[in-house]
C-alpha cells in the first residue's frame, strides 16, 4: 500500500514542479504564465506524435532518453517522500547507489547528444559533464556529512526522524541544505547555472543537449527532467523538515514541502541572473566547502 | 595442485611449440591460444574449488643450495590466479586474429604470450621469495618482448626500455624487502616471521615493498612507463598488460603485508594517500589524452589508485583494530582487481579493433564508427560504463564496496583517519565524475557523429575472431554486475586471510544482494520504456533529417565538436596540477595563411623529474662507461678477480 502511494508519487507528480516554477517566474514578471499542469498537456502531446530522426544518429541516440528514466525511476525507489513512506527499494549503502544512478542517467543523455554529431550538441554535453563532476564532491561529502551525524547509510533513515539531530548539528545540516540546493540547481541545469528558457543554443547546457530529440523521446526528456528536480529537491525539503507525524500529514507535509521547493526555485530564477560559464565552477567548488565545513563541525561533534 | 602444475606444463609445451612453428604463422598462434584455453580450462576448476572452501594446497621440495621451496595455492592467490586465466584465454585468441590480420614475424609474440602466462601463475602460487622473484623477471621480460612487437618504431624503443629500466629500478627494491623479510623470519619461504618485527623495520620493509611493487602497479609517482609502454603494444597485449600484470603489484604489495606481519598506522595512510593521488591525477591525465590507447592506459592509473584506496584503507583499519572494516575495504579492493581486469582488457581489444580498422587511433581523427562497426561500439560503451562505475555493471559493485568502507571507517576510527576518509570520499566522488566526463568524450568522438577523416569512413566492423572475445569480457561484466551474493561468497575466504575476519558486516553484503536486485530491475525497466516507446511510435511517422544546426545547412564533419574542445572545460578547471602547454600560431596581417592551435598536458613526472634525472644520470654514467673495458677477456679477468675476493671473504 505505502509502496504503491510512492510509486504513484514519483511517477505523477514531478512534472508538477517546473509549471510551479513557471507560474512563480511569470507571477514575478508580471504575466499571467502558463497553466500549472502545462507540462502534463505538452507530455500527452508528444507521446502522440511521430518522431524524426537524424541521420548521423545510430541505437544510442534512441536508447539514451530510455536508461536515463530508467535510472532515474530506480533512483526514486530509494528515497523516502515523506516520514511514513520509506524508500521501497532502500538497503544500507542506497545513498552510493543513488548518485551512481543519477551519473548512468547523464552518460546516457550525454552519449545521446555526442550521437547527433552537432556542434552544440557537443558543446552542452560538455559543459553537463563538467558541471556535474565539480558537483560529485559536493554531494558525495554533504552525503558522508549526514551518514556521519545520523550513522546510517540509506537515504529513509539519514532523512527522518533527525529532529534531535537537528538539536546538536543545527549549523552543520543549515549548510548541508545550501550545499544540496546548490547541487539540486546544478544538476537540473536551473538559473544561475544554466537559464532553462534561454534561445541562443550557444549559451545553453541541458537544452541544447536534446535539441534533436523529438516525439517520445522528447516526453522521455522532459519526464526525466522533471523527475531529476523532484528527487533533488525530495532530498533537501526531508532534510529541511524534521518534524515526525502521522502518515497522511507526513505526506501532506513533504507535499508541501516541495511546492515550496518549486517556489523557491522560481524565486531564485525571477531573482538571480546566469552566471558567466567560467564563474559556474566557483559556484560548484563553494558548494563542496560548505559541505566539507558541515563534515568538519560534524566530525567535532560526533568525537566531542 | 596437479591442477595447477599440469597447467603450467601444458602452457610451456605451447609456448616451445609456438616458438619451434614460428615459419607457420598461423599454426604457431593457435598452438599459442590452445595452450592458454587449455591451461585456463586445466587450472580454472581447481583455483575455484580452493577460493570457494577447498583446502589450502602446497607443493614443496627443497633446492641443494637455497634450501626449502614451495608452490603455494590459497585462497589469495586463487583469487588473482582467476581472472589471469580467464583473460589470458580470451586475449590469446583475440590475438591470433589480431596478429594475422597483419604482415610480420609472430613466433616470438606466440611463444612470449604462453610464457608470459606461465610466468603470471608461478609469481601467484611461488611460497617463497627465490621463486617468486625468478617468476617476476621472466615476467618482466616476456612481457617486454611481447610489448615491442613494432620496434621498428622510436617510440616503442623508447616505451620498451622505459619500461624495462623502471621495473628493474622496482625489483630491486624487492630484493631488498625480501632480505630483509628472510633475515627476520630465518627461511626464504613466505611464512610469517616468528617474531614480529620492530615498527621501523616494519615500516622500512614496507615502503621498499611499496616502491618495487607500486612501480609495477603503476602508482602515481612511479606510473611514468606505464602510459607509455600500454599503448604501443599489440591491442591484445595492452589487454593483458593494463588487465592483470600490473595487478601483480597488488598482488605482491598484499602478499608483503601479510609477510611482514602488523603494520605502523602511517604505512596504510600513506598508501591511501598515494591511492588518492593515482586516481585523480589519472583521471585528469587520461582527460588531457589525445589518443584512445593512451587515453585508456591512465585510466589504469586511475584504477590502481581505486584499489589502492581499499588496500591502504583495509591496511589502516586493521593498525586501528577494526577488522570488520578492513574486511569491507579488501573485499573492494580484491574485486576491483577482477573487474578492473574485465573492463580494462574489454576496453583495450575494442580499441585494437578500431585501431585495426581505421589505422590510427588519434580521437580526433575517429568519429562515426558505431555505424560501421555496431558490434565493436556496443563491447565499448559497455566497457566505458562499467569503468565509471555505472549500475548495473560490475564497476559499480566494486567501487560501492570502497565507498562502504570509506563510510564505516569514517564512523569507526581515529579522527585523523577518518578525516582521510573522507578525503578519499570526496575524492573518489570527483574521479567517478571525471571519469564519466572522460568516457563520454572517448566514446562520442570515436564512436558517434561523422567520420572525421577517410579512414574512420572506410572502417569495416572486426572479425569473428576478435568479437568473439570482446563479447565475452563484456558479457562477464554484465554478469558480476548482476551478480552481488555470489561474490560475496568467492570473496569470503581471500579477505579472511588478508583481514583475518570473514565479510560478516552486514550491511556490505545485504549492499551486495540489493545493488544486484535492483540493477536487474533498472535493465527491466528500461527495457519496458523502450517497448513502451515502441509502441507509441508505432502509429506514427518516423522519419529521417539531417542533424538540426540552427536551420544552417551546409554542416561538414569537420564542424562537429572534437574530443579536445569537449574536454576543454575541466582541463581549464584543472590547469593548476596538467601543465597545460600552449603552442600557436597566431593571425597576422590582414589575409594571415597559417594558423595552428595545439594543446598537450605532458606527464609532469616525465617532464620535470624522470627527464633530466636520466639526462644528468647519462651525464654521470658517461664517465664510468669510459672506464670500461672493451675487451671480453677483461670482463671474464673481472669475473674471476670477483669470486676470488667473494671466496677470500667467506673463507679466509
Amino acid at each position: 500500500m505505502r509502496a504503491a502511494l510512492h510509486l504513484a508519487i514519483l511517477l505523477l507528480l514531478p512534472p508538477l514542479l517546473p509549471g510551479i516554477v513557471n507560474r512563480v517566474k511569470a507571477a514575478f514578471a508580471g504575466r499571467r504564465g502558463p497553466p500549472v499542469l502545462q507540462l502534463y498537456f505538452d507530455l500527452w502531446k508528444l507521446v502522440r506524435k511521430g518522431a524524426v530522426y537524424s541521420t548521423a544518429t545510430t541505437w544510442i541516440f534512441r536508447a539514451g532518453p530510455v536508461v536515463t528514466v530508467a535510472a532515474l525511476l530506480v533512483a526514486g525507489l530509494l528515497l523516502p517522500f515523506g516520514g511514513g513512506l520509506p524508500g521501497p527499494a532502500a538497503f544500507a549503502g542506497d545513498v552510493v547507489l543513488f548518485a551512481y544512478l543519477l551519473g548512468a542517467g547523464r552518460f546516457a543523455t550525454v552519449l545521446a547528444a555526442l550521437d547527433t554529431g552537432s556542434s552544440f550538441e557537443g558543446m552542452g554535453a560538455s559543459r553537463e559533464v563538467t558541471f556535474a563532476a565539480l558537483a560529485e564532491p559536493a554531494l558525495f561529502l554533504s552525503i558522508a556529512g549526514l551518514a556521519l551525524a545520523r550513522g546510517t547509510l540509506s537515504w529513509t533513515t539519514m532523512l527522518s526522524g533527525q529532529m534531535p539531530a537537528w538539536h546538536s548539528f543545527g549549523p552543520a545540516f543549515a549548510m548541508l541544505i545550501g550545499a544540496l540546493f546548490l547541487v539540486a540547481l546544478a544538476e537540473n541545469s536551473r538559473i544561475p547555472f544554466d537559464d532553462p528558457n534561454t534561445h541562443l543554443e550557444l549559451t545553453m547546457v541541458h537544452e541544447v543537449m536534446v535539441l534533436d530529440h523529438s516525439g517520445p523521446d522528447f516526453a522521455f526528456i522532459l519526464y526525466g527532467a522533471s523527475i531529476k528536480l523532484f528527487l533533488l529537491g525530495a532530498i533537501v525539503v526531508r532534510l529541511a523538515l524534521p518534524f515526525a507525524a502521522s502518515i497522511p500529514a507526513h505526506v501532506a507535509l513533504f507535499l508541501a514541502g516541495m511546492i515550496v521547493f518549486a517556489v523557491i526555485v522560481g524565486v531564485v530564477e525571477s531573482t538571480f541572473a546566469r552566471l558567466r560559464m567560467n564563474r559556474i565552477p566557483q559556484i560548484l567548488v563553494a558548494a563542496g566547502v560548505f559541505a566539507a565545513l558541515a563534515m568538519a563541525v560534524i566530525l567535532i561533534r560526533v568525537n566531542g | 595442485m596437479t591442477a595447477m602444475l599440469a597447467a603450467m606444463g601444458i602452457l610451456a609445451a605451447a609456448a616451445g611449440s609456438s616458438a619451434l612453428l614460428a615459419r607457420r604463422r598461423s599454426w604457431s598462434l593457435t598452438v599459442s591460444a590452445a595452450g592458454c584455453i587449455a591451461a585456463a580450462a586445466v587450472a580454472m576448476p581447481a583455483a575455484l574449488r580452493v577460493l570457494l572452501g577447498g583446502a589450502m594446497q602446497t607443493v614443496s621440495w627443497t633446492n641443494p643450495v637455497t634450501g626449502s621451496q614451495a608452490l603455494v595455492l590459497d585462497p589469495l592467490a586463487a583469487w588473482f590466479l582467476i581472472p589471469v586465466l580467464f583473460i589470458s584465454a580470451a586475449c590469446s585468441v583475440y590475438g591470433r586474429g589480431y596478429l594475422l590480420s597483419a604482415d610480420g614475424r609472430v613466433g616470438t609474440q606466440a611463444a612470449a604470450l604462453d610464457v608470459l602466462v606461465l610466468s603470471l601463475m608461478t609469481v601467484f602460487l611461488a611460497g617463497d621469495a627465490l621463486l617468486f622473484l625468478a617468476a617476476w623477471e621472466v615476467m618482466t621480460l616476456s612481457a617486454f618482448l611481447l610489448l615491442t612487437h613494432e620496434h621498428a618504431r622510436m617510440e616503442v624503443r623508447r616505451a620498451g626500455m622505459l619500461y624495462i629500466v623502471l621495473t628493474h629500478a622496482g625489483t630491486s627494491c624487492l630484493l631488498a624487502m625480501f632480505a630483509g623479510i628472510a633475515a627476520g623470519a630465518a627461511t626464504l619461504r613466505f611464512v610469517a616471521p616468528h617474531l614480529p618485527f620492530a615498527t621501523g623495520t616494519a615500516a622500512g620493509l614496507f615502503a621498499l615493498g611499496a616502491i618495487g611493487f607500486g612501480c609495477k602497479a603503476g602508482a602515481w609517482p612511479l606510473h611514468v612507463w606505464l602510459p607509455a609502454a600500454h599503448p604501443v603494444a599489440p591491442s591484445h597485449v595492452s589487454a593483458l598488460l593494463s588487465g592483470v600484470v600490473i595487478k601483480t603489484g597488488i598482488y605482491g604489495l598484499l602478499r608483503a603485508s601479510l609477510l611482514i606481519g602488523p603494520l605502523p598506522m602511517a604505512c596504510g595512510a600513506a598508501l591511501l594517500g598515494i591511492g588518492i593521488l593515482s586516481a585523480l591525477l589519472g583521471v585528469l591525465a587520461a582527460l588531457a589524452q589525445h589518443e584512445l590507447k593512451t587515453l585508456l592506459a591512465w585510466h589504469s592509473i586511475e584504477n590502481i589508485g581505486i584499489i589502492l584506496i581499499g588496500v591502504g584503507l583495509g591496511s589502516m583499519a586493521l593498525s586501528a583494530g577494526r577488522p570488520a572494516v578492513a574486511a569491507i575495504a579488501f573485499a573492494g579492493a580484491l574485486l576491483h582487481v577482477v573487474n578492473h581486469a574485465l573492463f580494462k582488457s574489454l576496453l583495450f581489444l575494442s580499441a585494437g579493433a578500431v585501431g585495426k580498422a581505421c589505422h590510427t587511433l588519434q580521437i580526433d581523427r575517429l568519429g562515426g564508427v558505431a555505424r560501421a562497426m555496431p558490434r565493436t561500439a556496443l563491447s565499448f560503451v559497455i566497457g566505458a560504463a562499467a569503468i565509471c562505475g555505472l549500475p548495473p555493471l560490475n564497476g559499480f559493485v566494486s567501487e560501492f564496496l570502497v565507498y562502504m568502507a570509506l563510510l564505516a571507517a569514517c564512523a569507526a576510527m581515529p579522527v585523523t583517519a577518518r578525516a582521510e576518509a573522507v578525503l578519499a570520499f570526496a575524492a573518489l566522488a570527483c574521479v567517478g565524475g571525471l571519469a564519466v566526463a572522460c568516457f563520454a568524450k572517448a566514446c562520442g568522438a570515436v564512436f558517434l557523429g561523422a567520420p572525421r577523416s577517410p579512414q574512420a569512413a572506410a572502417a569495416r566492423e572486426a572479425p569473428r575472431a576478435m568479437l568473439g572475445p570482446m563479447w565475452v569480457l563484456a558479457l562477464a561484466c554484465a554478469a558480476l554486475g548482476l551478480a552481488g551474493p555470489a561474490i560475496a561468497g568467492a570473496l569470503e575466504r581471500p579477505v579472511r586471510q588478508l583481514g583475518g575476519v570473514p565479510l560478516t558486516d552486514t550491511s556490505a553484503r545485504e549492499g551486495l544482494a540489493a545493488t544486484a536486485i535492483l540493477g536487474g530491475v533498472l535493465i527491466a525497466v528500461a527495457f519496458a520504456l523502450a517497448a513502451l516507446r515502441r509502441l507509441l511510435l508505432r502509429r506514427q511517422a518516423v522519419s529521417a533529417s539531417g542533424t538540426w544546426a540552427c536551420g544552417y545547412p551546409a554542416t561538414t564533419p569537420a564542424m562537429q565538436y572534437t574530443a579536445a574542445s569537449f574536454a576543454r572545460p575541466l582541463i581549464a578547471v584543472f590547469r593548476g596540477v596538467l601543465f597545460l602547454e600552449r603552442h600557436d600560431t597566431r593571425p597576422a596581417g590582414a589575409f594571415p595563411d597559417a594558423v595552428a592551435l595545439e594543446e598537450h598536458c605532458p606527464d609532469p613526472v616525465d617532464r620535470f623529474v624522470l627527464e633530466p634525472a636520466l639526462h644528468h644520470g647519462g651525464m654521470a654514467l658517461a664517465l664510468v662507461r669510459r672506464a670500461q673495458p672493451t675487451r671480453v677477456q677483461s670482463y671474464v679477468l673481472a669475473i674471476f678477480a670477483a669470486l676470488l675476493a667473494l671466496l677470500w671473504w667467506r673463507l679466509g
